[in-house]
């Protein structure tokens, strides 16, 4: 008998989880549909990481973001971080667990960043083998997050949202969408971010993310570096009310991780993504469920 | 186009300072910003984020170094001995060993020692929850059978000896470097560093306590470790005092009364 109620993440907006605010968030319980965590900052046996996390899953639904698995390495996901992901899926019964359309590890050596890869038949064969792996692992269905990327390979064959699609089809993953990531890849590589949005296959999309990002100058070139330390700004939330048109309403999460505000300040973002929720009731694949 | 592990290979060892990167720049897009640079744009990234993640686990060393020393060691630690694993809390284990060889910190002697304790404070703060034995578990237990048992530490339990007062370095610059400054060359120390329930607590230890310590996390029946404790120090006034002193002070988990010789 599970300790938990329900582990399903609503179609609502919910934020990402920072130690800062977990008392605030026992103290106040406010009204949001879920939190998020990143996977691996609860990799720990115990103390007070756990004990907090329990007791706010106790409260709400939550959704496990993983960013050490490496999807995206020639070499097979590393089996023991795989291990410390199930204990964890086990433990807390998340409602999504999701993970990186990227790579982070090489020879067992790990950057830490979520790097970019080419999109060519070869990564994608590569990437689809690895959620394979990590699905069979986990026994679960994972989201793969589109990156936020500051270069592109020239042998890139393969437009992003077609690359999704395909790994959606061969391994059954869904996406997770984010839309500043899009915006920053788009803002960087000089593109129009509306075509590869309204190209997206709605369908898999099972979250979206929202945040802020840095706008930095490198020899006169602007560079937007996906910092998630400020708030989402204006043309990022008209790209996401424009998929929300297609997808309907859709788990949404605002992502803050740097220079982490008053707990206040995510709650007025969420507010601002529950507006935008409530519009698009009954649009989208989402009111045909 | 290279092979995806041979791209992915060359582009980590790059971004870690080991070579020019100059495969991965062959296969990136200029576009306005010259391939290596922006490779850089990941090369700061590794060593920023890296950084932040080491700092937040040896504030101790930040806080007595300061902030670019910090990161010059950091860095050098990184391109050294990256992360291993895609996990972060694991990350960080070899820095004292580092430090302790670090020509630019060869003045401060004391670093090492500070280091191994913010790791140690790291340790407990992630280790496995227990419940600690009271007075009333051990009361239970038949005197004779208890010097013949082994006590288990709790799992957050990391025993420390330092070659200069680590323990009161740390409450110094933690506190913010008010007070009176402990004298850096005082001698050795030892310290426990436990969390009985959520709270990580670093407390000093005689050196008896370390002794009888030190040995029932060797795996030694009571009677040996107070033996140990005694052999400390000639004035230890009473091994059984100091275990009543370490029960109240929630620092064991567990019993084991199975005979057996110590190793």
């Amino acid at each position: 008998m599970s300790p938990f109620s329900s582990a399903s993440i609503p179609p609502r907006e919910g934020v990402g989880l920072k130690p800062r605010h977990y008392d605030r968030v026992l103290a106040d319980g406010p009204d949001l549909g879920w939190f998020e965590v990143h996977t691996e900052n609860y990799m720990g046996d115990g103390g007070p990481p756990h004990r907090y996390l329990t007791a706010i899953r106790e409260r709400y639904p939550l959704s496990l973001h993983g960013v050490g698995l490496s999807l995206g390495s020639a070499e097979a996901p590393d089996a023991r971080h795989l291990a410390r992901i199930r204990a964890l899926v086990d433990r807390y019964e998340p409602g999504l667990v999701s993970e990186h359309l990227s790579w982070s590890i090489a020879g067992g050596t790990f950057s830490n960043d979520l790097l970019p890869l080419p999109y060519t038949e070869e990564t994608l064969a590569v990437v689809a083998r690895n959620i394979d792996i990590a699905q069979d692992a986990l026994g679960r269905t994972l989201l793969v997050e589109n990156p936020s990327t500051y270069l592109q390979f020239a042998d890139s064959t393969i437009p992003e949202p077609d690359y999704l699609a395909e790994l959606a089809r061969r391994t059954g993953c869904g996406i997770l969408l984010d839309v500043n990531n899009l915006y920053v890849c788009a803002m960087n590589h000089g593109f129009d971010p509306i075509p590869p949005l309204d190209a997206l296959a709605a369908g898999p999309v099972g979250e979206i993310h929202l945040a802020g990002h840095a706008l930095r100058r490198h020899r006169g070139q602007e560079i937007r570096i996906d910092d998630h330390g400020s708030p989402v700004i204006d043309p990022v939330w008209a790209l996401y009310e424009r998929v929300l048109a297609r997808t309907g309403p859709v788990p949404t999460l605002i992502e803050w991780d740097t220079d982490v505000p008053e707990f206040h300040v995510l709650l007025d973002q969420a507010e601002q993504a529950r507006r935008r929720l409530a519009n698009a009731k009954g649009r989208g694949h989402a009111s045909a469920a | 186009m290279p092979a995806l592990r041979d791209l992915q290979s060359d582009m980590l060892a790059t971004l870690f300072g080991q070579g020019d990167g100059a495969l991965a720049a062959s296969a990136i897009l200029a576009a306005g910003i010259p391939p290596d640079e922006r490779l850089d744009i990941h090369r700061n990234n590794v060593v920023i984020t890296l950084t932040e993640s080491l700092a937040a686990v040896f504030p101790t060393v930040k806080g007595l170094v300061g902030d670019d020393f910090f990161a010059a060691a950091a860095r050098a630690f990184i391109h050294g001995d990256p992360p291993r694993g895609g996990c972060l809390i694991d990350y960080g284990a070899g820095f004292a060993a580092f430090l302790a060889a670090f020509e630019p910190a060869r003045g401060l002697p004391y670093l090492a020692d500070v280091a191994w304790l913010d790791w140690a404070w790291h340790e407990s703060f992630h280790a496995a929850d227990a419940r600690p034995l009271g007075p009333a578990d051990l009361n239970r237990i038949d005197p004779m059978a208890l010097t013949r048992a082994r006590l288990h530490l709790l799992p957050s339990a990391r025993l420390l000896s330092f070659s200069c007062p680590a323990a009161a370095i740390r409450a110094f610059v933690r506190a913010g470097g008010t007070g009176t400054a402990p004298d850096p060359g005082a001698g050795p120390s030892r310290a426990l560093v436990i969390r009985p329930d959520m709270a990580v607590e670093v407390r000093d230890l005689s050196a008896p306590a370390f002794a009888l310590l030190n040995a029932l996390v060797a795996g030694q029946t009571l009677d040996r470790a107070l033996e140990a404790a005694s052999a400390a120090d000639g004035n230890t006034p009473d091994p059984a005092a100091l275990l009543a002193d370490l029960i109240v002070g929630q620092v064991f988990a567990g019993v084991d009364l199975t005979e057996g010789t110590s190793p």
